[in-house]
């Protein structure tokens, strides 16, 4: 397991129980209290547009999307292509990094550096 | 019986020490960098957002019947006769769009700072399914409340309930434990 002492100053570092329990424990009510708040306030289906209910906030690009594609198995196949790369992602900007033309001019940046 | 007394004391503190040392190397001693940021905690909003639908959903399953003509029946049961039930399931209702939120805040802030990249590529996979696996729990319950339902709708609901209360949450669970224990090996994201 990361041992976050290693390298740093005592200045450097911060326990974890309280300080960052803490943290958790104050993002968790505000979620709590936000839910309750939309469960009270808010009525459902929450429609803040022109759309049909049955479309979540989240699932409006493809909705728009489907307006344009009007063949079904095109769109699904549009969506898997879509999480694919969303899965792939990382992978794939390595290729693109590491490809002949790109390999003199980028050089691999890790994320903590 | 002051002998009996010390014996008590050291099987006591034999027995609690395996927990004690865990508890104390993961919480209690445990020392993270300094500086870490609020928006760092989204993840594990998500994580409480998750935990809110698991316990709001368990309760819905004492109620909730899955069948075309009986699920109406029972969650107008649950809303108008059962003891803050309305509450319970309004709760159901609203938090995958608040969960959502926060996972799509989470993906986003990690895509930006490029905290996926080597050595965190796996991070990035397994947060991805989890993301997508949450989007299928959306449209399962979606389709089990009563809004969507109509004469044309042909999947089994007892089917439907099964992949919703079951099967996607099993693979979550072994996803969401990769996740945690591949976050664990390789640290948070430290600031600069």
């Amino acid at each position: 397991m990361k041992d976050y002492t290693q390298g740093r100053t005592p200045e450097m570092l911060e326990p974890f129980f309280p300080n960052e329990m803490f943290r958790y424990i104050i993002v968790s009510c505000f979620l709590l209290i936000v839910e309750c708040l939309a469960v009270i306030f808010l009525p459902l289906p929450f429609t803040f547009m022109n759309k049909p209910d049955y479309v979540p906030w989240f699932g409006l690009p493809f909705y728009e999307l489907s307006k344009y594609l009007q063949n079904d198995i095109v769109l699904i196949f549009f969506i898997a292509c879509c999480a694919l790369l969303l899965i792939l992602w990382p992978f794939l900007e390595n290729a693109i990094r590491y490809t002949p033309k790109n390999r003199l001019s980028l050089k691999r940046i890790p994320a903590n550096e | 019986m002051a002998d009996k007394k010390d014996e008590f004391r050291e099987v006591r503190n034999k027995e609690g020490g395996f927990l004690k040392e865990v508890i104390e190397k993961n919480i209690t001693r445990k020392l993270i960098p300094k500086g870490m940021s609020w928006f760092g905690c989204m993840g594990g909003i998500s994580l409480v957002a998750f935990l809110v639908q698991t316990i709001t959903g368990i309760f819905l399953m004492f109620y909730f019947v899955p069948g075309t003509k009986e699920a109406l029946a029972s969650i107008q049961y649950i809303t108008h006769y059962v003891p803050f039930g309305w509450f319970i399931q309004r709760i159901h209702a609203v938090g995958p769009h608040v969960m959502i939120g926060m996972v799509i805040g989470h993906m986003v802030r990690i895509f930006f700072k490029g905290i996926y990249r080597h050595p965190r590529e796996l991070h990035w996979v397994s947060g991805s399914c989890l993301f997508i696996l949450t989007l299928l729990m959306y449209f399962t319950g979606n389709l089990l409340s009563v809004g969507n339902m109509d004469e044309l709708f042909t999947i089994r609901l007892s089917f439907l309930y099964a992949v919703h209360v079951a099967v996607i949450p099993s693979i979550m669970g072994l996803f969401m434990g990769m996740h945690f224990f591949m976050i664990r090996k390789t640290g948070i994201y430290e600031p600069l």
